[in-house]
């Protein structure tokens, strides 16, 4: 971060944004009641074309947690900081994780919950830029967390501010006022309105700059007082030209330099006015939509974002985009995962229930709505795999998405086998447990991401990491139903049949697991051996998945050697888990290593919990059933 | 028949049990102690180690001995546990794989090479050099082609010997450190009797560093027999110039350089590519396109992520890459050559191939059981 040019230039920036709320307040006359077409921008963000709906989701879980603001979708929230700033400064949107940040900030806390509006933060934004720099400046591991949080905080304003000014070109402004109808006929400007926007006056540039050139030839002296207005609003233009460059949203598709070249609407006018080319058409369509917008023309806005996308679409020539932008589109409102907890939630809450009151019927209405939650898991996942072309696990968040889909599918199976209500309590519970690990994941921003380069691999992405995830549900099944055992062993203890059942699918998902895990933890060799030469180098990914193997080979030789009888096993079994759940974090929580590429943070503390309660509940359960 | 007590303690599944979770604790450790103190020193530590000492001092079996008793203990299930049936197939498989596997890992470890060859854009090499170990080598002027006899600094310590017979020369070593700073003579310095081209006059020791490869060696020697003319000689790893001495009407060049291994072929770089994805800084991919001369044999390679060369026992993959001030661009390749790559890929199979039997053939009699 250059520091003060970074400082003085979001200061010039709030100033702006608090401005243009102020110019335009006055303006807002009806809202628009469909941003259906809206949705359907195509906007290119760190590598990947997607659908401004889901870059709005993106940056509104980044700032607040959550998808939706006030229940309504992000869509509505960001088409308001895009077209009308104002109406959204006082939305309390951004999240501050830590009170101690707003400690140092001289911030009231909040009563209700830890989310602050624009207009609250952006008094103390001076004080927050400084800060902000300060800790920047420290080293990652010299920083507490207080100061990381203070540099996230920063990171929300200053992206919040860059979006609510990349369509202030179309928004009329006081800077641009003319009442004097000398000037406005100067301009070439209508004389039915005085405030003008700053894409009114660049459409007039070639115009200005004659004028400009004409009067500069004068004396200071000899000039009058529209022939000075002029050379000020020149230098204003000059300023906000400036000033609107870096601003982000990458909707406009450059074809000129480079194929893949995305540019933003302020990068475009940009380069018209410096280079002396006529403006692209899809600033004065976006001009069109943000007039439309704040003057409530519902036809006019869909006319105008209808020829801005098919536009666009024309410059692609690219009939798979529109497929995909449509089919990502449909995935984030149908919110597929977000739909399966909601039904393995329920399973879950039937299938105890049925356990309590032994109702066939309950059984019957648990299984339904697992298997209508692995429904829409796998529509989640497979239209993932569509949109990104690419195997269903390539990151942290999809590796919870797919094992907890496959943890499901096994306890699917194991229910229609054995229909002994294990499959179902299992499948629901593991599917559960692992979609709210992943939503926690979808927080940290997209989840498509695109791959770096040594992972950018289809073939062994689809073989290796699917192969082992495979075999990491086989052993979180086995290990959930190794606590399911234990509870059975110490309360009905008589029921031989029941807990032999039991330990036969712990042993079977066990044997499932070990030759999965084996076969992708071999498979993650052969791929280390094709990239890096090497098969094996003792990475700490590599020792982690090692370690599953290893434990699960010692359980069945110990159950081999009659070191341990069924408890044993089904102890061994939920010691699995915490192997499984080293590997998977804990491995990244070291953050070294060839494979450190998918680096979890503050996760540390829940992972330590997890690990000592499940190993107190081991403990005590098998020092007290081996004195039963 | 009753078998002997150590046949009855190789063939113990027990015997497995301990192993392997010995293999745990050791993997374990050595995993977390690579935070601290890098990959390097845990692999020479804990994975390539017969014992790991417990607070220093008190032993526990490192992953090569856990290795060779696992070896043991399989080769000896096969032959005396195992019964030879159609039931144990499976089991005879996974026990066959893992013999395979050890026997793999062994040619690894004892004949496995790895080193970097890095190349600007236009140059060409034939030889790639070790990240981690030092040599010493020298060499004579000569009219025709040039010989250079070196010598592996990895065990050399004060006070060492070195004979060079095809030289007629032996040098005494006064000072070896694996990792030092040197420093040129300076007002303050007592004036010694040092000879060093770059005119470094004097070393001092540093602790190892936490990756290897950034550690510095350096060496003070005299060369033998001693005479009242005899000087030091002073030789820095970071030190550009070989420094001459004369002797016997020749002269003599000596450097302390990293280990040099000379490839069956030569490999020039036409040039490096680096591609984003768009409007993003991740990186797509790293491309290092090469011009390969093996003899009189030409032909142009790209090798990137994913996409290494081979030649015979040769895998060079795309490591590293740097692009200078002035636009120039480096690549690192990383050159590994193993002997044993195959048996992985064969034992892997094996294993599989056996787990599988072996829970389908236990299932496959358990419904028999049921059924009956």
């Amino acid at each position: 971060m250059n520091g003060i040019k970074k400082i003085l230039f979001l200061s010039y920036l709030v100033g702006l944004c608090i401005s243009i709320g102020y110019a335009n307040s006055s303006e807002v006359k009806k809202a628009i009641s469909s941003l259906e077409n809206f949705r359907r921008i195509i906007i290119l963000e760190n590598g990947r074309k997607k659908p401004l709906d889901t870059y709005a989701q993106n940056i509104l879980k980044q700032f607040s947690g959550k998808s939706k603001f006030k229940r309504e979708p992000a869509i509505i929230w960001f088409s308001r900081v895009l077209f009308t700033p104002n109406q959204s400064f006082n939305d309390r949107i951004f999240l501050v994780n830590h009170p101690e940040v707003l400690n140092s900030l001289g911030i009231e806390i909040a009563d209700d919950r830890d989310r602050y509006s624009f207009t609250q933060l952006g008094k103390i934004f001076p004080r927050l830029s400084k800060l902000a720099f300060s800790a920047s400046k420290l080293k990652d591991d010299e920083r507490t967390v207080v100061e990381n949080e203070i540099i996230i905080l920063f990171n929300k304003l200053y992206l919040y501010q860059q979006l609510s000014g990349s369509l202030q070109f179309a928004i009329p402004h006081e800077d641009f006022t003319f009442t004097n109808n000398e000037i406005k006929k100067a301009f070439n400007l209508p004389e039915s309105k005085n405030v003008f926007c700053f894409l009114d006056l660049v459409k007039r540039i070639s115009i200005l700059e004659q004028l400009k050139n004409e009067i500069l030839l004068k004396d200071i002296d000899q000039r009058s007082e529209v022939e000075k207005e002029i050379i000020n609003t020149m230098n204003k233009i000059q300023q906000r030209m400036d000033s609107i460059q870096p601003l982000p949203l990458t909707i406009i598709h450059d074809p000129e330099n480079h194929s893949e070249n995305w540019i933003s609407p302020g990068e475009s006018l940009y380069r018209s006015y410096r280079l002396h080319k006529p403006i692209n058409r899809e600033i004065y369509l976006l001009g069109d939509m943000v007039s439309a917008f704040i003057n409530g023309h519902q036809n006019r806005f869909d006319h105008s974002l209808e020829s801005f996308n098919e536009f666009i679409l024309d410059q692609l020539k690219s009939k798979t985009t529109d497929k995909k932008i449509s089919a990502e589109i449909l995935y984030n409102q149908i919110d597929p995962f977000h739909k399966s907890e909601f039904f393995y939630g329920f399973s879950l809450f039937f299938i105890l229930l049925s356990l309590l009151v032994l109702r066939k019927w309950l059984y019957g209405i648990s299984f339904f709505l697992l298997l209508l939650g692995v429904l829409f898991h796998s529509y989640g996942m497979i239209s993932r795999m569509m949109i990104m072309s690419r195997p269903p696990v390539t990151n942290l968040y999809e590796t919870f998405i797919f094992t907890g889909w496959m943890t499901v599918i096994l306890g699917i199976i194991l229910e229609f086998f054995k229909k002994k209500n294990i499959g179902i309590l299992t499948g629901s519970t593991s599917g559960i447990i692992m979609l709210l690990i992943a939503g926690k994941y979808a927080l940290e921003g997209d989840t498509m991401g695109m791959l770096v380069a040594v992972l950018d691999s289809n073939f062994w992405l689809s073989t290796h990491v699917i192969t082992i995830t495979i075999g990491f549900a086989g052993i979180v099944i086995s290990g959930i139903i190794g606590h399911v055992f234990v509870f059975q062993t110490l309360f009905i203890p008589e029921n031989r049949i029941v807990l032999k059942n039991t330990f036969q699918s712990i042993y079977a998902t066990q044997a499932f697991g070990l030759i999965f895990t084996f076969l992708g933890t071999v498979m993650g060799g052969m791929w280390a051996d094709q990239s890096w030469g090497r098969f094996w180098g003792w990475d700490p990914k590599e020792n982690g998945a090692l370690v599953v193997v290893l434990w699960s080979v010692i359980l069945f030789h110990a159950r081999l050697s009659k070191w341990i009888k069924e408890v044993g096993f089904a102890l061994g079994s939920i010691v699995g888990i915490i192997t499984i759940a080293l590997a998977w974090f804990g491995i990244n929580l070291l953050g070294v290593g060839l494979h450190s590429y998918g680096f979890t943070s503050g996760i540390a503390l829940v992972l330590i919990v997890f690990i000592i309660i499940e190993f107190i509940f081991v403990l005590a359960s098998g020092v007290y059933l081996t004195r039963l | 028949m009753k078998k002997h007590s150590i046949i009855k303690l190789l063939t113990s599944t027990r015997l497995t049990v301990i192993c392997l979770v010995l293999l745990i604790i050791v993997v374990i450790w050595g995993t977390v102690y690579q935070v601290e103190n890098g990959l390097y020193q845990a692999q020479q530590k804990f994975f390539y180690s017969w014992f790991v000492f417990l607070f220093g001092f008190f032993p526990i079996p490192g992953t090569v001995l856990i290795f060779w008793v696992l070896f043991l203990n399989v080769f000896s299930s096969i032959l005396f546990r195992i019964p030879f049936k159609f039931s144990n197939l499976g089991n005879i498989l996974i026990h066959v794989g893992i013999m395979i596997f050890f026997i793999g890992s062994f040619f690894t470890y004892y004949y496995s090479q790895e080193s970097v060859i890095s190349l600007k854009e236009e140059q060409e090499k034939n030889f790639s050099v070790s990240s981690l170990d030092w040599e010493l080598a020298i060499w004579h002027d000569q009219k025709e082609k040039k010989v250079v006899y070196a010598v592996d600094t990895n065990r050399l310590a004060s006070d060492d010997r070195i004979k060079f017979d095809q030289l007629d020369m032996e040098i005494q070593v006064h000072q070896y450190y694996k990792n030092c700073i040197a420093y040129v003579k300076t007002k303050n310095m007592d004036k010694v009797d040092i000879i060093n081209s770059s005119g470094i006059q004097q070393l001092e020791p540093k602790t190892e560093k936490r990756e290897h490869s950034k550690n510095m060696a350096g060496m003070v020697f005299s060369i033998l027999p001693f005479d009242k003319n005899s000087k030091q000689v002073l030789l820095y790893g970071a030190d550009k110039n070989s420094t001459p001495i004369l002797r016997g009407g020749k002269n003599y060049y000596f450097s302390l350089r990293k280990k040099r291994f000379i490839l069956p072929f030569s490999l020039r770089l036409i040039d490096f590519k680096r591609t984003f994805h768009p409007g993003s800084n991740i990186v797509r991919s790293y491309d290092s396109k090469v011009e390969v001369r093996i003899k009189e044999l030409v032909r142009e390679v790209i090798i990137s992520m994913n996409k290494p060369l081979r030649y015979k026992n040769f895998t060079l993959y795309q490591s590293s890459y740097f692009i200078a001030d002035d636009g120039t661009e480096y690549t690192f390749l990383a050159v590994v050559k193993n002997f044993g790559k195959l048996f992985p890929y064969i034992s892997s199979i094996i294993i599989f191939m056996g787990l599988c039997i072996h829970f389908l053939l236990r299932l496959i009699k358990k419904k028999k059981n049921l059924r009956e």
